[in-house]
Parts: structure tokens; sequence; C-alpha cells
């Protein structure tokens, strides 16, 4: 069940784009990760609108005061907290869950890749039997491709690298030192990097670093170039070639949909939003009734409902008014978008 | 709530647990088991070790290592020396010289850099040992590197020797003739297609092989030329079996074709359908020729006409080739009965099942 309906079909289009684009398996693997991307583009804009929501939330004039008055009791303000996450209909998983999904994804991937390349004789003989009828015939339609099965075992060599096995870059003056006598592992460096740069860019600033989501984000970004550095160190450097592709078009989708967030790679600069600790400070008694909203005219509503539209001032000396809204499917949007303001 | 802390780790962790167990499947690659026969024994390469089996009775009698290692996996056969010495590679990077009356390791060579799918050949006092890390590697009985000759794609199919030159088809699609001294190269043939089995070399210096993309070629050996091919437009996973000037071999796409040497432009001799892909290469018995194929089925053809003279089927696959001595064949197949041994006819003498690592 699983082979049919994603692994063979995965190694089909691979195999496909690896015929058309003339027989480079490394580029068919990151042609093939665009697509991917561009499949799962809605799950990631999923992901954002979810972060949003939490960001929202953190906002809400109620979870402030909780923070506040349950500060030296850290089991009450999560109940507290948990008792908003259903008030306010805020699933706070519903950012980490998108990229849950694209798991097996990837785990799809990664056998549809060891399928293509077929890196025993015991592989090839079934790689062959799935291939599909039309790209045996794929010559008619695009002259210049071959026989599909003129072409197997596939091409597997890549730069330096064989995709179908671990990546090492050896050098002869490094044979029989320890740990990197073996050679050294540049794809696995690389995807540590690359999978670290995309938690620290995509991560939105938490507004309230003791929150569950901002330490979900912290362990996240901690746990995950390390599992993916050793998934790429010990299993074909194929599957490492897909998660730098991987990561840099994230980069490069979340720049375009204008949610990077750069500051975030300088440690010494921290995003730390303060209009809501500005706003702790300095509560406002009423601030729905102080809501000349300059960004967002929609946005003024009672905040003591379920938050359906919320003002607050920003205590900051630059005055900025945040207006956040929630539609009727809870996603939330922030008017101001980049959540921080210079004081 | 200390539940929800925890929370985000424990989900890192099944995540993490289920990718690599999801990835286990792939990432672990194996293949068919292979054997050898050399003398009254067998030794066979089945993923936890190489066994020694009697050939007579298909008794276990030892085998290496002593205990399975996850870290040593055996899918090529093995090679035996003159001195009885047992030459294996194995799926992680390593070849080992085995001491066949302890079934202990004599040394290992451990520079390769990836797994030894095809088997090694020892010609003279060197062994040659194909390797998937593109690498052809010559050692000598002592498992010292004597030199190493690099192609542009893994390796899976055993060269040939002369005794002066080495011919090391190669998934690049190129048959290299090295010289065996040295490492040096001789030349280098395109041959349009992968070629993953060894390939047939004559005492008057024709090489016989096939590819992956369905041709089979007929090469001289001293100058690399190719003089005649064949287009089955069927991928060849066999060694041809030559006898009175005639060909045998099998395809993918479960045929076996005779062609005569002396007539190639015309149309092959015979060409019979067995229904299932033919992996393993055939094996000359004295009423016909035998080929194993995927679907678990033993088929004896006869030679002038290709017409069937018996066959038998298993349950399980059969890719290894067949190993025949004196009036015994012996068949490896992915079942429970990893090795079967027949008479002439076709009457089962013995099997053997060997302890899988759990």
């Amino acid at each position: 069940m699983w082979d049919t309906l994603i692994v063979t079909p995965f190694a089909n289009v691979l195999l496909f784009i690896y015929l058309v684009i003339g027989q480079n398996f490394g580029l068919a693997i990151v042609l093939f990760t665009i697509l991917i991307r561009a499949i799962t583009h809605p799950l990631m804009v999923k992901q954002i609108k979810g972060s949003q929501a939490m960001q929202d939330m953190q906002k809400d004039k109620r979870w402030i005061e909780a923070q506040e008055k349950y500060k030296g009791d850290r089991e009450k303000l999560a109940q507290e907290q948990m008792r908003l996450y259903k008030e306010l209909g805020v699933n706070p998983f519903s950012s980490c869950l998108p990229t849950l999904i694209q798991f097996p994804i990837i785990i799809g991937l990664y056998q549809s890749l060891t399928a293509t390349l077929a890196t025993t004789p015991l592989e090839l003989v079934k790689l062959s039997d799935r291939i599909y009828p039309f790209l045996a015939n794929l010559g008619s339609i695009f002259p210049w491709v071959p026989d599909v099965f003129s072409i197997l075992p596939l091409k597997s060599s890549f730069l330096w690298m064989d995709l179908g096995m671990p990546e090492r870059l050896h050098f002869a003056f490094l044979n029989g030192l320890p740990l990197i006598g073996g050679g050294i592992p540049v794809l696995a460096i690389i995807v540590m990097i690359t999978t670290y740069m995309q938690g620290k860019l995509m991560a939105t600033p938490s507004t309230n670093p003791g929150d569950q989501s901002a330490q979900m984000t912290k362990m996240m970004n901690l746990y995950m170039p390390i599992l993916m550095g050793w998934i790429s160190l010990t299993l074909a450097s194929g599957l490492a070639i897909y998660f730098i592709a991987s990561n840099l078009i994230g980069i490069g989708q979340y720049a375009l949909l204008g949610k990077v967030n750069w500051r975030a790679l300088i440690p010494s600069f921290k995003a730390e939003p303060k209009v809501a600790v500005k706003a702790v400070e300095k509560p406002e008694p009423k601030p729905e009734l102080k809501a000349p909203v300059k960004l967002a005219p929609k946005t003024t509503l009672k905040s003591t409902k379920p938050v359906k539209k919320t003002s607050l001032k920003s205590g900051g000396k630059s005055g900025k008014t945040l207006g956040t809204t929630r539609g009727k499917n809870g996603s939330g949007k922030n008017d101001i978008g980049d959540h921080r303001t210079n004081s | 709530m200390k539940n929800l802390k925890i929370l985000p780790s424990v989900i890192v962790i099944l995540v993490a647990a289920m990718l690599l167990s999801g990835c286990a499947g792939g990432s672990l690659s194996t293949n068919w088991s292979n054997a050898t026969i050399a003398k009254d024994m067998i030794y066979i390469s089945n993923q936890s070790g190489v066994f020694a089996v009697n050939l007579s009775d298909g008794s276990l009698l030892k085998r290496f290592p002593e205990k399975a290692e996850a870290a040593k996996s055996f899918y090529a056969a093995p090679a035996v020396a003159a001195d009885g010495t047992i030459v294996v590679g194995d799926f992680t990077n390593s070849i080992y010289g085995i001491n066949p009356d302890t079934m202990s390791q004599k040394w290992v060579f451990s520079e390769a850099h990836g797994r030894f799918v095809g088997s090694p050949i020892i010609t003279g006092s060197t062994v040659l040992a194909p390797c998937s890390d593109h690498y052809l590697y010559a050692l000598n009985l002592e498992g010292k590197l004597l030199w190493k000759y690099k192609t542009g794609e893994p390796l899976w199919a055993s060269p040939v020797s002369d005794g002066k030159w080495v011919y090391q088809p190669g998934i690049d699609r190129n048959l290299h003739q090295i010289d065996l001294a040295t490492g040096k190269k001789g030349w280098i043939t395109s041959l349009g297609g992968a070629a993953v089995s060894s390939p047939l070399l004559t005492k008057d210096g024709m090489i016989y092989l096939g590819t992956t993309s369905g041709v089979l070629l007929s090469i001289d050996a001293s100058s690399g030329k190719i003089l005649h091919q064949y287009n089955t437009r069927k991928a060849i996973w066999t060694t041809p079996v030559l006898k009175d000037e005639i060909l045998y071999f099998g395809t993918q796409a479960g045929s076996v074709i005779a062609v005569d040497t002396r007539r190639w432009s015309e149309a092959p001799l015979w060409e019979k359908d067995l229904g299932s892909a033919v992996i393993g290469s055939g094996a000359l018995l004295s009423d016909g020729v035998l080929f194993p194929t995927q679907a678990g089925q033993l088929v004896v053809l006869g030679l002038t006409n290709g017409e069937k003279v018996r066959s038998w089927s298993f349950n399980p696959n059969l890719y290894a080739n067949p190993l025949v001595n004196g009036d015994k064949v012996v068949v490896i197949s992915t079942g429970e009965k990893v090795m079967m041994a027949f008479d002439s006819t076709g009457k089962e003498l013995w099997s053997a099942a060997f302890v899988h690592p759990k």
C-alpha cells in the first residue's frame, strides 16, 4: 500500500526528471525537491498562520495578565494558558503539525531515493518492476530521452559523492586520523547549518519566552539540526542533497512571503518584541476604549470576548498600535506583521 | 502540566524514531545470497555470515563470524585461494581472509569505502575485488593493497583475468582492461549500457558479456574492439554460457536466448520464454542448459532447440547462479530453504537453512 501510493510514484517521478534533464541524479533530486516544496506549500502557509495565531494570542490582555498573576506558580500558569488556548480556539501545536505531516513525505522520499538509486542488484531488479509503462515510451514524446531500461542502474555519481552512499570527502592526508580519517562529512555539516538557519530564520519571535510555543520552537531548533545531521551522516547522501535543497528552498519561500526573520541569525540581536512587556508594565484599564486604531479599523472589539478582534496600545516610545484580527476560521492575522517595535 | 513541557521532546523523539525506523527498511540494503564450491565444500555468503557447508549432505560445519555481528553482512560469493584461504567482501566495506579450517579471520582489508556486491576472484597470488566505491582493489594473499583502479561508477560484476590483463565491466557503461601486475589502464571500451554481470573470457581471447541495455557483445580481448553485438532490448543479467560456439543467456524479460557466435547477423538459434525474469546465469548439464527464474522455477532447456527438458518449481525467488558439481546441482533461494541440492533428474538430495540475524 505504502509502496504503491508513495514510494513507486515518487520513484517514477524521480526517474522521469532524471531522464528528461539528461541523467543527472543530483539535479533530479533538487528539481524533485522543488516539486515537493510546491506541493506542500499550502501546509507551510498553514504553519505560518498557526504561528501567527499563537503570536496574536500572546498579545491578548488575559494572556498577559495570566503571566503576571501566576508568575510564581508555573503549574497554575500552564493551566491558565491551556484554558486560554481552548477559549480562544488556538491550537498550540498548529504551527508544528504541518511540519510533522511532512515527515512521511521525507520517509517516502528516502525510500524512493534508495529504490531509484538501487545500490544492490536486488534493488535494481525491484526497480525494474516498479517502472510505469509510460516511462518506457517516453522517447516518443521527448526524442532525446533514452529507453528507461537502458539507463539502469542510474549514474549515482554527483560532484564528489555517490548519492547512494553516505557522503564523506576524502583527503589522503587525513587517512589514519581518528574520527575524520574516514573523510569529512561535508553534506552532514551543511545540512546541520541550513537546518539551524531555517529554524532560526523562520521562528517568529515570542512575546513571552516562557510559553509553550517558544519552548517547543527552541527545542525543535536544537534537536532538528542534530537529528538531520545524524541522518545525513549515516544514510544515502542523496537524502542530504534533498535536505539542503529543501532547507534553502524553504527559506526562499519564507522570504518571498516576507516572513523571514533575518535578524535572528545575529546572536547579539535579540528580536524580543517589547510591546507586550510594556503593556504589562503599564496596563491600560480599558484599552479597547482607547482604540484609535490606525492600521486596521476593523480591529476594535472588546477583548473580554473570545478574541475575534483585539487592539492593544503599545506602551513603547514609538507609540505604535498593534492590531490583530482573527477570522472565522480561527487563523490569526497581524496587521503589523513583524511583531516588533522599536523603543 | 509537566506532560505539556516534555511533549515537544517526546514528539521530536517519536518523529525521529519513526523517521529512522521508516528509513531502516531502505537503508539496510540487502541482496540475495551467493555461494561457491571448493572441493567438497560449499561456502555461502548468507547475510550474517559465511557458512561452510558439506557438499555431500548439506550439513553446516562452521561459520564466520562465529556469532552474527550487526556490522558484518555478506552477500557476494567467496573466492577460495590455492591454499584454501577463503576471501570474501562484505557490505560494510571490508574484505576478509578466512582460515578454512577454523573459519576464523586471517586478515582484513578495510580501506574501501563501499559495499562489496560483486565476488572477488583470485588470479595467481592476487585477489581482485570489485567495490561499490568505484574501485577495483588488488590485494595480495595477506590482504595488503597492491593497487587500486578507479572507474566512473560502482562495480558489481566480478572481473575476469587471463593472467596478464584484468577485464572489469562497470556500471559506468565501460569494460576496463587493466594490467594485472601494475593496475595501469590498458583500454576502455564503451558498452552502451551498464554491465552488472561477469563477462565470459574464452581461451581464444574473446570476451562475451551482456548489458542492462539488452545488448550481448562480443569483444576482442587484445584490442577492446567490439566485434559483434546482438540487441535483445531486454536487460541481461546473466554471464553467457558457451557450448560448441553457441552462447546461452537469459534476460530480465524472462527469455533464454541461444546465439550462434559464427552467425551474429542472423536471428538467434532459438528463444524460449520462461515467464519470469532470468537473473541467475545458466549452468550446463549433460542434457541441456539449466536456468533459474525469479518466480522460483528451475528449467532445463535442450541445447539444440530450446525445448523444455524438465522443470521444477519452488515458492521462493531464485536470483543466484546455480552451482554444478558433478551430477549435483546446488540452488540458492530467498526462502527458508536457503540452499538445495538436486541430482541430475531434479530429485532433491538435501536442503539447508541458516539462522538469519534477528
